[in-house]
């Protein structure tokens, strides 16, 4: 009897196709497939199978986390950053309670069927002209309203001529309100790719060195004549707020850490010097004019 | 800052947890519904996470618990029945093609039952060794051996890999060399 007898059982093979044999057994197993082609081919399908798993997975671990699987989500003292961004990090489980406050916009474009019906899983996030823009102007704070070295292209020493560029630009004039009255001062602005279009970003900085930011762009959609024309949407967590709107042809975003009464009588004092197109020269006068 | 490590390492692990979540489960938004819940619950326990030990081990042993609790209270046994019964087409062998379209791999990964599942892809996916899928799934590994070959069995003639002629008619179990 000197014929060694060795059992193959299934769990070769498995661990044959995994690799987890040791090398002695591997070749045992080895020897016997080459004998045995119908088995042998066995393998190979499993072995194609396994890669057809990471063909058909593994784009998922490329694919931008969600804020709820981001472990930042779930410190208790987030930077600001941080907390804008998640804000315009829309995702289809939590689009519904920021487009709820967001109601009037929504159904002005005419998206209400998809989350009134409750089901609100979308394989795209969805974005309406108005949040897009709001996401833009986020952005664009978040980029530069922290920067110390180059936070805008043009100082306010040369107003006339970032003003001048920007009105071009957006082939609309374009104003610098006077935010002195409520103690932020101009520090100057630059000129933004959006989509397709240019966009502004006016920057301001208060007392304590605090920055805000106006963004601004051509409307998402034509004016519409009188009413809602004057409607502010607000954004706020945190410390940090925003609050956009249009007028006339162009849209506004004000952004900064500012409280919601702050943010409003600031985009007021804004409005005001804003709705007539030619105030620029006597800006400060017009503070008390009456909006709407 | 160990727990700002830790937390770290919690991060890393979470596009590996989101892509078997992915693969264990149909849907999309239930599947990171899992994986939030199994972030959750190992950042408010990462003080018992053992430094030294494998994070992701830990990680993926937390989201079964929790996958099994979700079974638990979901009746998934009907859910699955419905599934298989929306896709008639899918419990016989898909066309002859090999070339397989995402959706079938998917598809025919629902229909196995979710322990065989669970191995698949643990192996499969993570490239675990059965060791450490035992551990996971607290099972011993004999089970884990098991499940393995009747689930990939299952998988392969659900996508047609090889020819459909019934190899149950022949017992696969033992083979004598000499």
């Amino acid at each position: 009897m000197n014929t060694r007898v060795t059992t193959i059982d299934e769990d070769d093979f498995q661990a044959f196709v995994d690799g987890q044999l040791p090398p002695e057994r591997c070749r045992t197993v080895m020897a016997y497939l080459a004998a045995t082609p119908e088995e042998s081919e066995r393998m190979s399908e499993y072995h194609r199978m396994g890669e057809d798993l990471h063909r058909v997975f593994d784009e998922v671990l490329y694919e931008p986390l969600p804020k709820r699987l981001r472990v930042e989500t779930y410190r208790k003292n987030r930077s600001i950053a941080e907390r804008l961004r998640d804000w315009f990090d829309f995702e289809p489980t939590t689009l519904m309670p920021r487009l709820t406050g967001l109601a009037g916009v929504v159904l002005a474009s005419g998206l209400t069927g998809w989350w009134l019906g409750g089901e609100y899983r979308l394989a795209e996030p969805i974005e309406t002209p108005a949040i897009s823009f709001a996401r833009q102007a986020a952005q664009a704070h978040l980029l530069f309203a922290p920067d110390l070295r180059h936070p805008v292209e043009f100082g306010a020493d040369q107003e006339d001529s970032l003003l001048l560029w920007l009105s071009e630009r957006l082939a609309q004039p374009v104003h610098a309100p006077s935010l002195q009255a409520i103690g932020f001062v101009l520090v100057g602005g630059r000129l933004l790719p959006a989509a397709d279009q240019a966009a502004a970003q006016l920057m301001y900085e208060g007392p304590d060195a605090r920055r805000i930011t106006l963004y601004i762009r051509q409307r998402w959609s034509t004016p519409l004549s009188g009413a809602g024309e004057k409607n502010v949407s607000y954004f706020g967590e945190g410390g940090l707020s925003m609050v956009y709107w249009t007028e006339g042809p162009l849209a506004y975003a004000l952004i900064g850490e500012l409280d919601r009464e702050q943010l409003f009588a600031t985009a007021k004092t804004i409005q005001e010097q804003v709705e007539t197109p030619t105030i620029a020269p006597a800006a400060e006068q017009t503070a008390d004019k009456n909006a709407t | 800052m160990g727990g700002s490590e830790t937390e770290r390492m919690i991060a890393e692990q979470i596009p590996r947890l989101r892509r078997y979540a992915r693969a264990l489960m149909s849907d999309p938004v239930r599947a990171d519904d899992l994986v939030q819940d199994t972030l959750v619950r190992a950042l408010s326990r990462s003080h018992l996470w053992q430094p030294g030990t494998d994070i992701r081990a830990w990680m993926f042993t937390i989201l079964h618990n929790i996958h099994v609790n979700h079974q638990r209270q979901r009746y998934v046994r009907a859910e699955h029945q419905e599934l298989v019964d929306d896709q008639p087409e899918m419990a016989t062998p898909a066309s002859q093609e090999h070339n397989l379209e995402v959706r079938d791999l998917a598809r025919a990964l629902q229909q196995l039952p979710d322990p065989q599942r669970q191995v698949v892809l643990l192996v499969g996916l993570e490239g675990m060794n059965y060791k450490k899928v035992a551990a996971v799934l607290e099972i011993p590994v004999g089970t884990v051996m098991s499940r393995l070959h009747r689930g990939r069995e299952t998988l392969r003639r659900l996508m047609a890999y090889g020819p459909t002629t019934s190899r149950a008619e022949r017992d696969p179990k033992k083979h004598l060399i000499s």
